[in-house]
């Protein structure tokens, strides 16, 4: 059974990391800009309701709705204070510099400020669903898991159904084609980028919050899950969030079976190894090519 | 589909309402048909308004006064990228109803002329959509109010279906995909093109280039316009497919839009058009 629960434990990793990786598929959809800041809005959405609620001693729902308003408003203000002027002021930025600098940026600027608010050490969100792990014969699985596992379920289908099959959907994926082609028929662009990126931010904040009970997070761990998503993201060419979210579920299997079967030191490092080897071997196929020629 | 061809009659009632206020007290007007018909002779018996387009036109009141309304009235328009001035001080008025070319040589503005008008570009000098002053560089309040653009080299969306592609144009008066699906506009913008049909699935991309202009032509009708402004349908297209463009463009000014066509060549434009404005050097001549 050993198998059965490695799988479990990564089918709830691979699901954080497919989230994220449709997030960032989604928003370069819309925006062509790669958010690399993914991974860090989760961590604040963890410590800040850690801090709140046991060293502000808040209650509970009032840290988390905090949390979420913060997180929000951050990340409006960074639209339409960076990104308006990066994207559409006079001196637009263009290319590459678009396409990483800022939110690369962003992801510096949210873990510098995270250390000073919330020191370096590990923390996580109080458990939403408390209680020992649940076991069907010997497969366990863990209660913030399903928590996990429901919510990426729930995000997942929203924005399938979404962008499957509503007009808003497809202007969304319009904007991110062609802008003037989406400003023709009315379609603001700018609104669903400002929107997605809060949305996002927001979706990544409940993951942090969900999810870190199980892991821990410190103030540098988001650019891990950022890099992860990323990854998965650029499997699916970053345009095509189905995807993207396949190959989250895939890296977490994949991670936690090299954790369980090889080592659990070198599991990581082995598994990049194997996702740069595909890469490799065949670039088409995985979407590669789309994403570096655009 | 019964709801929404009333809330379309209800959009062409109401731009009567508000133009036959600007313009001739509803008495005095001759009915819609006979106006346009009028305005024609009197732009026939000119000679086309080449030589002294529009402004003169306008100033006299020929295109504005005695046929029925303005659709689209352009005074002193500049356009310029950088310190490149592109168009300078273009004055002009279209005819609710009526077809007008913009006819010149490459590189001299014509396309520009559109772009100003539509704010895709930043402009000097006013613009009027059936009497309402348009603001500087909005596209989207330009299709709001029934001005469409079929821009030059189609602007489509590459990676979405044609069928997607053309129904985004509703996006212009409606959020839901089933209201749009049902809707007039987007049943004539989907007919208007019967050898399109087959295609409606493929990915737009994959089009070949005059498909491509069919489903940017379809998309352009489906935003539901009263004027359809139109650059270089026919660029880089075969004869044959050029000529089916210039019928669909027929048919949808024989429905009433109002049509404006950039062409660099006048003279297939000129067998639809009964208005010239010729662009040279950025002026309009």
């Amino acid at each position: 059974m050993k198998l059965g629960n490695l799988i479990i434990a990564g089918v709830v990793t691979g699901s954080i990391y497919a989230t994220f990786a449709v997030c960032v598929a989604v928003w370069y959809r819309v925006s062509n800009i790669l958010n690399l800041a993914v991974g860090d809005f989760a961590m604040v959405g963890a410590l800040c309701v850690d801090s709140l609620y046991r060293v502000r001693g808040l209650p509970l729902w009032a840290a988390i709705i905090t949390t979420l308003l913060i997180v929000s408003v951050f990340a409006w203000l960074y639209d339409i204070i960076v990104l308006r002027l990066a994207v559409d002021g006079r001196g637009r930025a263009e290319g590459i510099v678009l396409t990483f600098f800022f939110t690369f940026a962003l992801s510096f600027f949210i873990d510098g400020v995270a250390k000073m608010a919330f020191g370096s050490d590990v923390h996580a969100a109080p458990a939403l669903w408390n209680g020992a792990s649940i076991a069907v014969a010997d497969l366990h699985v863990a209660r913030a898991g399903i928590l996990v596992l429901a919510c990426a379920l729930l995000i997942g289908g929203l924005f399938w159904v979404y962008i499957r099959f509503t007009l808003g959907g497809k202007a969304l994926e319009a904007s991110g084609e062609n802008a003037l082609g989406a400003r023709i028929v009315g379609i603001d662009t700018r609104r669903y980028r400002r929107w997605i990126f809060v949305g996002t931010a927001v979706i990544a904040a409940v993951f942090g919050i969900v999810e870190s009970p199980i892991t821990g997070y410190t103030y540098l761990s988001g650019a891990t899950i950022s890099l992860t998503g990323f990854l998965a993201a650029a499997y699916g060419g970053f345009r095509k969030p189905g995807r993207a979210l396949l190959a989250g579920l895939f890296i977490g299997v994949l991670e936690a079976l090299l954790g369980g079967y090889v080592s659990a030191e070198y599991g990581t490092t082995v598994m990049y190894a194997i996702l740069a080897a595909l890469v490799l071997a065949w670039p088409r196929g995985l979407g590669f090519e789309s994403a570096v020629s655009g | 589909m019964d709801g929404l061809s009333r809330s379309d009659r209800g959009t062409r009632e109401r731009r009567r309402g508000k133009t036959s206020r600007e313009s001739v007290p509803e008495a005095e007007r001759a009915p819609g048909v006979g106006a346009r018909g009028e305005a024609e002779r009197a732009v026939g018996e000119r000679g086309l308004l080449s030589g002294h387009a529009g402004s003169t036109a306008g100033e006299r009141g020929l295109l504005s006064g005695h046929a029925g309304s303005t659709a689209l009235r352009v005074a002193s328009l500049s356009v310029a990228y950088g310190n490149v001035t592109a168009v300078h001080d273009a004055s002009f008025t279209v005819a609710d109803g009526a077809a007008c070319a913009i006819t010149g040589p490459n590189g001299n503005g014509k396309s520009s002329i559109l772009m100003g008008i539509t704010g895709m570009v930043r402009r000097k000098g006013t613009v009027e959509v059936f009497g309402a002053a348009a603001p500087n560089g909005d596209v989207r309040w330009m299709a709001r109010h029934g001005l469409t653009l079929v821009p030059e080299r189609r602007q489509l969306y590459p990676d979405l279906s044609a069928w997607d592609n053309v129904i985004l144009g509703c996006y212009t008066w409606t959020r839901s995909i089933a209201t749009a699906r049902n809707s007039a506009p987007f049943g004539r913008a989907i007919e208007l093109f019967p050898e399109l049909k087959p295609h409606l699935r493929q990915v737009a991309g994959t089009l070949s280039g005059g498909q491509q202009q069919m489903v940017a032509i379809a998309r352009g009708l489906a935003a539901n316009p009263k004027i359809l402004a139109v650059d270089e349908p026919c660029l880089g297209l075969a004869e044959a497919v050029a000529q089916r463009v210039y019928e669909a463009l027929a048919g949808i000014h024989a429905d009433g839009t109002t049509l404006i066509i950039v062409e660099e060549a006048p003279k297939r434009a000129l067998t639809l058009c009964s208005q010239r404005v010729e662009v040279r050097n950025g002026v309009t001549a």
